[in-house]
C-alpha cells in the first residue's frame, strides 16, 4: 500500500509513498482526516513520494489548517523526496515567514526546500 | 575629409577589436552550452555590429564577409541550425580573419577577403540545403520587435477557476512557460484553501502572484494564459522602474509596495514600524496580512532592485573613448604638478608664512586627489586579458591532445593599462609553459590517479600597493633534480653547490634554460622564462615559483599598481637623497655605535630578538664622510626576507613621480629611476630587491 499509518497515542505517522496526483486525491483526503482524528501530533512522512501535483499540496495545506483549528500539531518529516521539493518550489509555496493563522507561526511551507 | 575618414577607420578598428574579443568569449561560452539562446544572440549582435559599422567606416570587404557568417547565426537564432564544434571552430577562424583584415591596408584586405571564401564555403555546407543563404537578397537584419523591448517587471495575479483541474489544465505548466521568459518568482496564496472537511480535493483554491522580469511585454505574457483566459481571474500590471526616472528615486521599500497594493493601511504600517523587528514578520504577527502577500511583495522588491542595478550598470558602462596618448600626457602633467606642489610646501614651510602654509596644504590635498583620480582613469580590470587566454588554452590543448580547463578568478582586479598591456606576453609564455610542460597527457594523468582534465588557474588579487597574479596548474610540477643537473651541465652552478629548492627553481629564469627533452612548437626552446623575467623586471615586478613534483606548480607575479607615481620614503646619506618604495618598507629603527660594536664587525642587528642583516648605503654607494652618531636602519621586506638599509637620516614620506634615468645609468640595476624633489634636486629611487640581490652576489663571489 502507498499509505501506511503507524504510531502511538501521542504521535501518528502517515507514510505516503508513490504517485499522488489529482486522480488519487479522493483517496488522500480520508487518510489525512483519519490521521488528524487519531492523535495530538501528526507527522507526514513524504520521503518516498514520487510524484505529487497541486491537488496533493492543497490537501496538505488544508490538513494543516484543520490541525490548527483542532489545536493539533501537523508537520512534515524532515526528509522529503526531491520531486516533492521541486513541486513545492515550482508552485511557489515556499515561505520564509509563517502563517498568521497559527499562533506559533509555524507553517508547513517554511524550512528548507532547496534541492 | 580624408583625415575624417581615416579617423573613422581608426575608431572602427578599436571598436571592432573589442567586438571580436567579445565574439570570441561568446563563442567559447557557446561551445560549453550550445543551447544558450542569449549567447547566440550576443554572437549575432557582435557580428551584426561589426558588419554595420564596417560598412560605414569603409571596410566593405569585412562587411560582406561578416554578412555571410551573420546569416548562419541568424539560422541558429531561429532554431533552424544547431551549434556544433565545427561551427564554433569556423566562426573563431572567421574572427581571426576579420582581425587580420583590420590590420592590413585597404587593397590587401580585398585579397584576404577573397581567400576567406574557404571559411564561408565551409560554413555554408553546415546549412541544410533546402535554402541557400547566399541566394537570399542581402537585406539588413531587423531583430524582432520582441527582442528590442526593454526589460520590465510585471506583477501577475492569477486566480484559476476552482474547476481548472477537471478541465485538464495545470497551472504549473503555465509557470514553466513564464520562467522561460525571464527571471520569474512564483508565490502561491493559500488563504482561500478551505478546512480539510470542506475541501473538494478536485478543486483548486490556490491563487498566485507571479513577479516576472522580461522583455516580452504584456501581450507576450497574456499569450501564455491564452487557453485558460476564460477560466481564471488574471491581472497583469507593469511595475514602475524605480531608479530609472531622472530624479534617481531609490527602489521601493517593502512598506511602500504593501501600501501601493492596498494590502496594509498607512496606520498599520506606522504602528508596526514603532517596534524594531523586520516589517514583514511584524505585519504577519499582527495578523494584518497574509505571509504569502509579504513573500510576493518581497519578490517584487527583489526583481525591481535587480532590474535597477542592471540599468545602473548599463549606465555606468556608458563611456567615451579617449586616445591613450592623451591620458599619458595627463599623467605626466599631474606628475609635474606633484613636484611643484612639493616645492610649494617646502617653500611655505621655510619662510614660515602661516597663510601660505594653509594654502600649500590645501593644494597638497587636491593634488593627492587629482593624482589618485588620474591614475584610476588608467586602471583597467585584468579580466579582459584573462578572457583572451581561454582561446589560447583551447587551441593549444587541442593541438597537444590534452584536456585542460582554464579557470579565472579576480578578473575585476584593476591594474594600470600599461602594466596590463605589457603583461600579456609574459602571461602567454607562462600559460604555454603550463600547458606544454606542466599538465600531463590525459593517459598519464589517469595513471597517476588524477582527473583526465588538467586545470590551469589564473587569479589576480590586491596585496598592498601591488597586485599578485598567480598561474597555478595541477600538472607534473618542476623536476628539481633535472633542473639542477641541467644547471650544472650548463655551468650555471658548481656540482657541489648546495641550493634550496627555491634557488633551484629560480634557475629556470636563466637565459636559454630548458630541461625539455624535445622541442615542441609550443615551448621548450628555452626562450621564454628569461624573457618573462626581464619583462617583469621592466615593470618593477617580481616572480616567484613554487612547485611540488606530481602535484603542480604555482607561479606568482607581483606587480606594482601603477608605473607612474608611487609613495616612497625619502632618506638621506650625507647630501645625497634616495627614495625607497614605501611598499617595501616595514619599519625604521636606530643603529647606535654600541649596536655596531656589539656585532663585532658583522653587518647584522637585532630587531625585537630577530637577527636582521643590513646594507650600508654609504658603503655600497661609496659616499665619503663621517657617519653620524646614530644612524637609521630602514627595514625592508623583499623576497629573501628582511634586510635593513642603513642611512643617515629618514626624511619622511614622499609622493614620488618616477622619471627614467638616462642611458648612462642603464646598467645600474640597483636604481629603478629618479625623482625631482621640491627644491629641484634629484633623488635616486632604489630598487631594494635588486640592491639586496647584487650585494648577495658580491658576497658569494668573495666567499
Amino acid at each position: 500500500m502507498d499509505l501506511e499509518m503507524t504510531g502511538s497515542a501521542e504521535t501518528t505517522i502517515l507514510k505516503i509513498k508513490g504517485n499522488w496526483t489529482i486522480e488519487r486525491s479522493g483517496e488522500l483526503k480520508p487518510a489525512l482526516l483519519e490521521a488528524l482524528g487519531k492523535s495530538e501530533r501528526i507527522v507526514l512522512d513524504l520521503e518516498k513520494v514520487a510524484a505529487v501535483d497541486i491537488s496533493a499540496l492543497q490537501l496538505f495545506c488544508s490538513a494543516h489548517r484543520a490541525s490548527l483549528r483542532l489545536g493539533k500539531h501537523l508537520t512534515f518529516l524532515e526528509q522529503k523526496s526531491e520531486p516533492l521539493k521541486r513541486m513545492v518550489r515550482d508552485a511557489g509555496l515556499v515561505r520564509t515567514i509563517g502563517c498568521n493563522k497559527n499562533p506559533n507561526r509555524n507553517c508547513l511551507w517554511t524550512g528548507d526546500w532547496t534541492a | 575629409m580624408e583625415f575624417q575618414i581615416e579617423s573613422q577607420r581608426e575608431i572602427y578598428r578599436a571598436e571592432a577589436c573589442e567586438l571580436l574579443s567579445e565574439l570570441e568569449t561568446s563563442l567559447l561560452a557557446l561551445e560549453e552550452d550550445p543551447c544558450d539562446t542569449e549567447v547566440i544572440g550576443r554572437v549575432f549582435r557582435a557580428l551584426h555590429t561589426i558588419k554595420g559599422s564596417g560598412a560605414m567606416a569603409g571596410f566593405d570587404d569585412i562587411a560582406s564577409f561578416t554578412h555571410d557568417i551573420e546569416n548562419v547565426f541568424d539560422l541558429l537564432r531561429n532554431n533552424e541550425l544547431c551549434v556544433t564544434k565545427t561551427l564554433v571552430d569556423l566562426t573563431l577562424q572567421a574572427g581571426d580573419r576579420i582581425r587580420s583584415m583590420l590590420d592590413v591596408a585597404e587593397g590587401e584586405a580585398a585579397a584576404l577577403a577573397a581567400s576567406a571564401t574557404d571559411i564561408t564555403n565551409a560554413l555554408k555546407q553546415l546549412i541544410p540545403t533546402r535554402e541557400e543563404p547566399a541566394a537570399k537578397p542581402p537585406q539588413t537584419q531587423r531583430p524582432e520587435p520582441e527582442q528590442q523591448q526593454e526589460q520590465k517587471t510585471f506583477r501577475i495575479y492569477f486566480r484559476p477557476n476552482p474547476e481548472i483541474f477537471s478541465r485538464g489544465a495545470n497551472p504549473l505548466l503555465l509557470f514553466d512557460e513564464l520562467r522561460q521568459m525571464g527571471k520569474c518568482t512564483v508565490i502561491a496564496h493559500t488563504e482561500a484553501v478551505p478546512d480539510l472537511e470542506e475541501l473538494d480535493p478536485e478543486e483548486c483554491h490556490f491563487s498566485w502572484d507571479v513577479i516576472l522580469t522580461t522583455n516580452r511585454g504584456e501581450n507576450g505574457i497574456r499569450d501564455v494564459f491564452i487557453f485558460v483566459e476564460d477560466d481564471c481571474e488574471l491581472e497583469i500590471k507593469a511595475l514602475d522602474m524605480p531608479g530609472l526616472d531622472e530624479n534617481g528615486i531609490p527602489p521601493k521599500r517593502l512598506g511602500e509596495i504593501l501600501i501601493e497594493r492596498g494590502l496594509v493601511s498607512y496606520e498599520d504600517l506606522q504602528k508596526a514600524l514603532g517596534s524594531q523587528t523586520r516589517l514583514g514578520e511584524l505585519l504577519v504577527a499582527r495578523g494584518v496580512i497574509e505571509a504569502s502577500m509579504i513573500e510576493s511583495s518581497l519578490a517584487e522588491q527583489e526583481h525591481l532592485q535587480a532590474v535597477r542595478s542592471k540599468h545602473l550598470k548599463e549606465e555606468q558602462a556608458s563611456s567615451i573613448r579617449v586616445r591613450a596618448e592623451k591620458l599619458d600626457t595627463l599623467v605626466n602633467l599631474v606628475g609635474e604638478m606633484v613636484t611643484v606642489q612639493a616645492r610649494l610646501s617646502q617653500t611655505a614651510a621655510s619662510i614660515d608664512h602661516p597663510e601660505l602654509m594653509s594654502i600649500a596644504e590645501e593644494v597638497e590635498h587636491l593634488t593627492a586627489e587629482l593624482r589618485d583620480n588620474t591614475l584610476s582613469i588608467r586602471m583597467l580590470p585584468i579580466g579582459t586579458t584573462f578572457t583572451k587566454f581561454n582561446r589560447l588554452v583551447r587551441d593549444l590543448s587541442g593541438e597537444l591532445g590534452k584536456e585542460i580547463l582554464l579557470t579565472t578568478d579576480g578578473g575585476e582586479t584593476e591594474l594600470d593599462k600599461t602594466v596590463i598591456e605589457r603583461l600579456n606576453d609574459p602571461l602567454v609564455h607562462l600559460i604555454r609553459n603550463c600547458i606544454d610542460h606542466g599538465i600531463e597527457a590525459p593517459q598519464t594523468r589517469e595513471a597517476a590517479g588524477k582527473p583526465r582534465q588538467g586545470t590551469v588557474r589564473l587569479s589576480a588579487m590586491h596585496s598592498g600597493a601591488s597586485v599578485l597574479i598567480r598561474i597555478t596548474d595541477d600538472g607534473a610540477g618542476l623536476a628539481s633534480e633535472a633542473i639542477r643537473s641541467k644547471a650544472i651541465e650548463r655551468g650555471l652552478i658548481s656540482a657541489d653547490a648546495e641550493l634550496s629548492e627555491k634557488e633551484i627553481f629560480s634557475l629556470i629564469f636563466a637565459p636559454g634554460f630548458s630541461t625539455a627533452a624535445k622541442i615542441t612548437s609550443v615551448s621548450g626552446r628555452g626562450v621564454g622564462m628569461d624573457v618573462v623575467k626581464r619583462s617583469l623586471d621592466a615593470l618593477r615586478g617580481s616572480i616567484d615559483v613554487s612547485s611540488r613534483q606530481g602535484v603542480g606548480t604555482t607561479i606568482t607575479l607581483k606587480l606594482p599598481l601603477t608605473l607612474a607615481i608611487v609613495d616612497g620614503l625619502l632618506v638621506q646619506v650625507r647630501d645625497g637623497r634616495f627614495v625607497l618604495p614605501l611598499s617595501t618598507v616595514e619599519e625604521c629603527v636606530e643603529l647606535t655605535r654600541e649596536d655596531v660594536a656589539r656585532a663585532h664587525g658583522r653587518h647584522i642587528t637585532r630587531v625585537r630578538g630577530e637577527i636582521v642583516p643590513y646594507i650600508r648605503l654609504r658603503e655600497r654607494f661609496a659616499i665619503n664622510g663621517e657617519r653620524p652618531e646614530v644612524e637609521q636602519i630602514v627595514i625592508t621586506e623583499s623576497a629573501g626576507g628582511k634586510v635593513g638599509l642603513v642611512v643617515d637620516k629618514v626624511i619622511g614620506e614622499h609622493q614620488t613621480v618616477i622619471k627614467n634615468i638616462g642611458k648612462v645609468f642603464q646598467n645600474v640595476d640597483e636604481l629603478s629611476g629618479a625623482t625631482i624633489l621640491g627644491d629641484g634636486t634629484v633623488a635616486l629611487i632604489i630598487d631594494v630587491h635588486k640592491l639586496v640581490q647584487s650585494v648577495e652576489m658580491d658576497q658569494a663571489s668573495i666567499h
